[in-house]
């Protein structure tokens, strides 16, 4: 950083704009849920840490969703699926053994005696969602973009009829219980930011850009060499280890679920914080996420009656899934490319600022041959 | 065994004949708009909802005012959802479905509220009739005389009125049509038009078999219908026709070759067996549209 008669407010200015741009992408996906924890470890209460913590399990569920579709440009609806797989398959691997002999009878003795902590649970649970994934991958990466993402809605039905009527393994209709509850607003702190900085490094890797450059173009990708399908498969594969992980993440945070927590209304919810942040966007996707589960979150509270100054305003059911819906719409009609599109067009105008605040008078000659990108 | 077999057809034709209501319509907005849509799903729940709104008028009018009130969904949701996105990449366009799907089946559900209801509709086709030596359910063969005629005068439609060919030309090729004197958006709305008839009488001969209404009724079906036109090929309507009544059978074969403990999983092995077809077929079935994959 060259130019040294600036005023002090000047040089930390400078200095500050010049390292946020150099983040870029990855220091907004990070900085956000830094910003997030460290406001509620200084203002929130107990609930605000818990509700911070469920936000955080759907910023890794987004992230994942953006492995897959935000790459390959192939919209998913099945990932919920592996959610379901993660957090029953996290259950099975750390219910203390005295209650699995209640609550499990049937398993296979070798499920039946094991019972793994918060560390080795979390990776088998992301382990078995993968399984399932390649599996699933077969079939579907040989079919076409529609195709493909009307058979991951397939897939998701068939994860959820597969979890109601398995019993030994599910519990079936009745809900699952007794999982140890080591999910902490730390915990899921720290997944966020190992998933979100896999993500970033597996977007810069080759099959990552290669994978990018089919959805942008099939043809030219084609032309180029790179058929896709390899590429879509390992992004497939990775993006159900995430959202295995989310999975373990909320079933040790819950304690007890059943396999209609992971059907569509979840789909839903996760897809439209997808498409609020901006499909496309690694940092979009983090921060559709904490802005729509914010909205999610002060809207359930209307869906009771409120009592605001001297009014009571009565309790509309269902005005969490519209409003989220709403938003979700308004955004695919309006403004096509979320939140990230916009930041896209601030941060240009940030910048650009940051450089004329460099240039007023009492700051000293721009400097020579040095430029901030 | 031949009453069995008997039993097992007219079961299948009646079953893959909503089915096949449902692809085609679905089928028909494929084709002019390369739109899967979604949010023709919630057509059933507003179609059947409106039947116990409905109640009040007799029984013919009831039915052709729920029918009506899928028409006009289906067109409010071209007018307002789908026609600033026409043209608009493959993603855009089926996110923005599913979001109209939810938002239009909250909406309804905030309205009727969530509670299941009965509702009794087509009274009249009450009763079982003799086919040969087996008893077979009255409804069952109302539902296939009703696919049957509406099949054959969507077809009589688009093969021998100018407007179906107009239809036909855009589901072709859009811009050439256009090009060609065609009004895009006629077209289209007609194409919605037509999907909601379709849907409502789908939807009213699937009430009248389950006789009630819950939120998430009928999703799986459509879920079938959606899964048929791929199974025919995008972009084929008499394909996903063949893949619904393909679907059809495959669930009522299983329904009844299944082992009794494992029959609660029979759609997950429907959805099985159409992925393992579709891996044999990834073009589906009549499919025109070749992508590699």
């Amino acid at each position: 950083m060259a130019c040294g008669h600036a005023t002090n407010f000047g040089a930390h200015w400078r200095r500050a704009a010049s390292a946020a741009t150099r983040l870029g992408p990855l220091g907004i996906a990070v900085g956000v849920p830094i910003l997030a924890v460290g406001a509620v470890s200084l203002f929130g209460s107990r609930s605000s840490e818990r509700e911070l913590t469920l936000i955080f399990i759907y910023v890794t569920i987004v992230v994942g969703l953006y492995v897959f579709s935000g790459l390959s440009g192939i919209m998913t609806f099945g990932h919920m699926g592996f959610m379901a797989v993660g957090a029953y398959a996290g259950a099975i691997f750390t219910i203390p053994v005295e209650r699995k002999q209640f609550l499990l009878p049937d398993l296979p003795d070798f499920l039946q005696q094991i019972e793994l902590g918060v560390g080795s649970g979390a990776l088998v649970a992301g382990a078995v969602a993968s399984a399932v994934a390649a599996v699933a991958s077969i079939p579907i990466m040989r079919l076409a973009g529609l195709a493909a993402s009307l058979s991951t809605l397939a897939l998701l039905v068939i994860v959820n009829v597969v979890a109601q009527n398995w019993e030994t393994v599910t519990r079936g209709n009745q809900t699952m219980l007794g999982v140890p509850t080591n999910t902490t607003l730390t915990s899921a702190f720290v997944t966020v930011v190992i998933v979100i900085v896999a993500a970033h490094l597996f977007e810069r890797s080759r099959p990552g850009l290669r994978l990018r450059a089919y959805r942008e173009d099939e043809l030219a990708a084609a032309a180029g060499g790179i058929a896709g399908a390899n590429e879509r498969r390992l992004a497939f594969i990775l993006s159900a280890f995430i959202v295995g992980l989310a999975g373990f993440l909320f079933a040790q945070f819950v304690g007890a679920f059943n396999a209609n927590a992971f059907y569509l209304d979840l789909t839903f919810l996760t897809l439209a914080m997808l498409v609020v942040g901006g499909i496309y966007s690694l940092p979009g996707a983090v921060v559709g996420a904490m802005v729509v589960s914010s909205i999610s979150w002060v809207l359930r509270r209307f869906e009771h009656d409120q009592d605001i100054g001297p009014v009571v305003v009565p309790g509309v059911g269902g005005i969490r899934e519209l409003g989220v819906a709403v938003a979700m719409l308004a955004v695919l009609l309006v403004y096509r490319e979320g939140l990230a599109g916009a930041g896209r067009s601030i941060g240009p105008f940030l910048v650009a600022a940051a450089r004329r605040a460099r240039r007023r008078p009492g700051a000293s000659a721009p400097p020579m041959g040095r430029s901030v990108e | 065994m031949d009453a069995k077999l008997i039993q097992l057809t007219v079961d299948a034709l009646s079953s893959g004949g909503i089915i096949a209501l449902f692809a085609l319509g679905i089928a028909l907005i494929f084709g002019v708009m390369d739109l899967i849509n979604f949010a023709h799903a919630s057509l059933i729940v507003v179609t059947s909802y409106s039947l116990l709104y409905l109640d009040v008028l007799p029984a013919g009018a009831a039915l052709v005012a729920a029918i009506g009130m899928a028409v006009v969904v289906a067109l409010a949701t071209e007018r307002v959802a789908f026609r600033p996105i026409r043209g608009a990449g493959e993603v855009t366009l089926l996110v923005t479905s599913f979001a109209v799907f939810y938002l239009i089946q909250n909406l309804t559900l905030l309205i009727v509220g969530g509670i299941p209801q009965s509702v009794h509709v087509l009274g009249f086709v009450r009763g079982s009739v003799m086919l040969g030596d087996v008893r077979v359910a009255k409804l069952s063969l109302v539902t296939i005389a009703v696919t049957g005629a509406l099949l054959v005068s969507l077809a009589a439609f688009l093969k021998r009125t100018s407007f179906g060919l107009q239809m036909r030309a855009a589901a072709e090729d859009f811009g050439m049509a256009r090009l060609l004197g065609v009004r895009a958006n006629s077209v289209v709305a007609w194409a919605f038009a037509l999907s909601g008839v379709l849907a409502g009488c789908a939807a009213i001969l699937f009430v009248a078999e389950t006789g009630t209404l819950t939120p998430n009724m009928g999703f799986n079906l459509v879920l079938f219908a959606f899964v048929a036109t791929i199974l025919g090929g995008l972009g084929s309507l008499w394909g996903a026709v063949l893949g619904a009544f393909i679907l059809g059978a495959l669930m009522v074969t299983l329904q009844n070759a299944l082992p009794l403990d494992v029959r609660p999983y029979r759609d997950a092995f429907v959805f099985l067996a159409v992925i393992a077809l579709l891996i044999l077929l990834p073009n589906g079935l009549a499919g025109r549209r070749t992508r590699s994959a």
